[in-house]
């Protein structure tokens, strides 16, 4: 298991780097902006691209970025936006609100998307299981940002619930109650996916386990349905489920790049947006080696959260 | 037993047991069904899926019709109605028919009125009071009706009225030559219609700032705001004795020097004296165009270029032969979004399918490949797609556009990066299904027969990827309508322009006055979320009814 698990990490290392030395390299290609700004921000970030070595070819400078990276961890500054600010800063000023409102809506979602998917299990066949089905259906193929515009006409706008936008705030600001209510409409909107999404995985798989042959040898030997259910099908329905949400919750790193924007959500989804239309290759370059990055670990933590959760599952077997 | 024993029988004696009988094993004469017939059935049977594939069907008609049929294109805008609601019919309910419910301030509440043609016709705008209800004119008035005035705290009055949006122009300015001006009379004299109206005269109104607004054709002054400055939203308007508005017209006047000796022999305004052009008519008859200054003011009228003031309903009549009614309303640039919609889902429609069908062969060839041979090839081939597959989507289409954008366009650059790493999921999907088929006794024999690879692969093997093939593509359409609606909602790819837009376009445009014209955001959010759905749901039919071992499965 160990060695399996090192393997798989060597090889996600591997895949990344090619990933990023193609980026890298194609970021480098291209013509460097010309700077604009103060006196005091040009010279900063003349200074950065000469110790990133900006004229240099393309291996040297790659050696150099690494070497910023490992040694001093600076990813270069600002060059079209957040001028000669340091990228890392301004990265790490931007991932609370990403965090904040991704895991709300997680701990929003998961809990009433699971019980959705098991109410509608239980209930198969039964008009509870149709509505519950039709929302579903209309949650996974209904993009979220026309939920998104839903919430924000109808809540926040007609019935005047919430704000329409994120309310202004940092740090300890975020733990208020005002801003967590002006944060809702952002939390409602992303959930409801995950919520259709959950629902729909978790009731396919309860209704495959409530069918198994296990759960009539359960009953025959005396259990109530109540307690063949919660002692049994859903201990073993949990088996893909929870593999499932440890994915969700590394991939709310990834943000919604259009929740932040209707919302006006301060993350990094929305500094990747601006990065790209601002053509600010800093930012680019180490927002992308971070979403790359997010979506490895995701992948490949599902993929041994598997074996973890469920014996059965062996990992790094050879082939049968 | 001896024959003896049997006595000779009369033949006529004997009958035919089942003669008349029904002979109840019949040859069956039932038609043997296919696999196609088969999945039909199954299909069939899917009332959902079936519902969603007529729904398919028509959002594909309306994206390849409207464009033919309709009597505006893509590139038309009519920017002085920009945002104007949606329109079906002249119901007056406020259902459906360009007005909507507002409630307004007294001034606004009276520059609306004077947007009305008819009052300005009839000169006879009356100063607002309680009972102001009376005498609205449902037809040609921006507003509509009163439902209720509402005075404050601050005794400031306020109108609860519906206007009809498609009346908000009011009165435009336009630059015309001379050729124009005259067909716009003849226009007048033939159909009764009234395009032109008086010029105004700003001179008379006081105040620094004037406003040189087409609907400020009364006499007002200029009020100025808290911090000193004059507004051109703040002005005070002048009634008469009885409450009237004053017109405050330009007035024809001979001579080189002026610039209203434009002639004018068409409907003339209530109060006009309507002097006819061969008279003395310098200093009593309204002008109805000014000239616009040139260097050479001897130059003839018929070669200068002039300005008008038209009421814009119907200009619009007089430019398009009908009137505008919008069944979607006008976006944001008053550009028509029932055709918008038509080509913003063309767009999107024409570029899933290139994509689903480019995709479609890269991935099962290279499918077929890597299932068939195994081996290295298919060694070195996963793990390419391992790496393809872990690049974030946004990275590659920012890329793509970064370095081949000025090579093949934006069109080229989407169809690309889709396809960078969109074959992924079917060569996957068809090298499971070589993967599964291959060893298959069937297969065996035919090779054993002397079948080559080829024919190993694409009779044999092949056809049983059919359904899971058919299924993936039909269901990536959905996918890269939805990609490209997010992309360029995201404004990361542009498909705007003169002769096109798309449908994450038209959202984004739309979003900052969502709260004041929904309708801009609510009918290309129903169109993409029924596309969706439609997909989906057709989507799953297909795969149950070409699978239906896979009932169920969601994937």
């Amino acid at each position: 298991m160990g060695k399996y698990i090192l393997k798989r990490i060597g090889l996600m290392i591997i895949t990344f780097s090619i990933i990023f030395v193609l980026v890298f390299v194609l970021i480098k290609m291209l013509p460097l902006p010309p700077l604009v700004g103060t006196d005091t921000q040009i010279m900063r970030m003349e200074a950065v691209r000469e110790a990133f070595g900006y004229n240099k070819p393309i291996p040297e400078q790659f050696v150099l970025y690494l070497k910023q990276v490992f040694i001093y961890g600076n990813f270069g500054v600002g060059e079209t936006m957040y001028q000669a600010q340091n990228v890392l800063d301004i990265f790490l000023q931007k991932i609370p609100f990403t965090l904040y409102v991704n895991i709300f809506a997680l701990l929003l979602a998961v809990p009433v998307g699971i019980g959705l998917g098991i109410w509608a299990a239980l209930r198969k066949n039964k008009l509870t299981d149709h509505i519950i089905s039709v929302g579903v259906m209309l949650g996974v193929s209904v993009p979220s940002f026309v939920f998104a515009f839903l919430i924000q006409y109808f809540l926040c706008f007609q019935l005047n619930i919430f704000p329409i936008t994120l309310a202004a705030g940092t740090g300890w600001q975020m733990f208020t109650l005002s801003y967590f209510h002006s944060a809702l409409p952002a939390i409602l909107a992303l959930s409801l996916g995950i919520i259709a999404g959950l629902a729909r995985f978790s009731r396919a798989e309860l209704t495959e386990v409530l069918t198994s042959e296990f759960m009539l040898l359960a009953r025959t030997k005396g259990l109530t349905k109540a307690q063949a259910t919660v002692r049994h099908a859903l201990k073993n329905a949990m088996v893909p489920i929870f593999p499932m949400i440890i994915a969700e919750f590394i991939g709310i790193m990834f943000g919604s790049l259009i929740i932040e924007k209707i919302f006006s959500v301060p993350g990094i989804g929305d500094l990747y947006l601006f990065s790209i239309t601002k053509l600010d290759y800093n930012f680019f370059l180490m927002l992308s080696a971070f979403y790359t990055l997010i979506s490895l670990v995701a992948g490949l933590v599902i993929d041994l959260s598997y074996g973890a959760i469920d014996p059965r599952i062996r990992m790094g077997a050879g082939k049968k | 037993m001896k024959k003896q024993e049997l006595p000779d029988i009369d033949k006529s004696k004997f009958e035919f047991v089942g003669r008349d009988k029904k002979i109840l094993d019949a040859k069956l004469d039932t038609k043997p069904v296919g696999y196609i017939k088969d999945v039909w059935r199954r299909f069939k049977k899917n009332k959902a899926s079936v519902v969603a594939a007529i729904i398919i069907v028509l959002l594909l008609m309306f994206a390849i019709l409207v464009p033919f049929f309709s009597p505006y294109n893509v590139s038309f805008a009519a920017a002085d109605l920009n945002n104007a609601l949606p329109k079906l019919f002249n119901s007056g309910t406020g259902f459906w028919d360009g007005t909507g419910d507002e409630t307004i301030s007294e001034l606004e509440f009276n520059r609306s009125r004077a947007k009305g043609a008819e009052y300005e016709w009839q000169n006879n705008i009356v100063k607002p009071s309680k009972d102001a209800g009376v005498g609205i004119d449902s037809t040609r008035n921006y507003i509509t009706k009163i439902h209720k005035i509402v005075t404050t705290a601050e005794d400031q009055r306020l109108f609860h009225v519906n206007r009809d949006s498609y009346m908000k122009a009011g009165f435009i300015y336009k630059q015309v030559p001379y050729n124009t001006y005259v067909e716009m009379q003849e226009y007048q004299d033939r159909t009764g219609i009234r395009l032109i109206y008086p010029m105004v005269d700003y001179s008379g109104n006081s105040g620094a700032l004037n406003v040189k607004d087409a609907n400020y054709w009364f006499k007002y002054t200029a009020v100025k705001d808290q911090a000193g400055i004059e507004a051109s939203n703040t002005v005070s308007i002048k009634y008469d004795s009885d409450g009237n508005f004053v017109p405050n017209y330009a007035i024809y006047k001979t001579g080189t020097l002026s610039n209203y000796r434009a002639p004018y022999n068409s409907i003339r305004q209530a109060g006009d004296p309507g002097i006819d052009e061969g008279g003395d008519v310098s200093g009593l008859s309204y002008a109805y165009a000014r000239l616009i200054a040139t260097d050479n003011l001897s130059a003839p009228i018929e070669k200068r270029e002039m300005i008008v003031r038209l009421n814009y309903y119907d200009y619009f009549v007089y430019l398009y032969g009908r009137e505008p009614a919008f069944l979607f309303g006008l976006t944001g640039v008053g550009r028509d979004l029932f055709v918008c919609l038509a080509y913003g889902a063309r767009l999107s429609f024409l570029l899933a399918i290139l994509i689903a069908s480019i995709n479609l062969m890269i991935g099962a060839i290279l499918g077929s490949i890597m299932g068939y041979y195994g081996g290295w090839v298919d060694l070195i081939l996963q793990r390419i797609m391992d790496i393809l597959a872990a690049v974030p989507f946004m990275v590659t289409i920012v890329l793509f556009q970064l370095h081949i954008q000025s090579f093949v366009g934006v069109f080229g650059t989407i169809i690309f990066a889709f396809i960078f790493t969109g074959w992924i999921g079917m060569a996957d999907r068809v090298r499971a299904q070589f993967y599964r088929y291959k060893g298959h006794e069937y297969v065996l024999a035919s090779r054993t027969l002397g079948a080559r690879d080829r024919r190993l692969m694409f009779r044999h093997i092949f056809p049983n990827a059919m359904g899971t093939i058919i299924t993936g593509s039909i269901l990536m359409i959905p996918g890269v309508v939805f990609q490209e609606a997010t992309l360029s909602y995201l404004g990361i790819i542009n498909l705007d322009g003169p002769s096109a837009t798309s449908l994450g376009t038209l959202l984004s445009q739309a979003q900052g006055s969502l709260v004041y014209f929904p309708h801009n955001i609510f009918f290309p959010a129903i169109f993409i979320s029924l596309l969706m759905i439609a997909f989906n749901l057709f989507g799953n039919g297909l795969r149950d009814a070409f699978n239906p071992s896979l009932r169920g499965a969601e994937d």
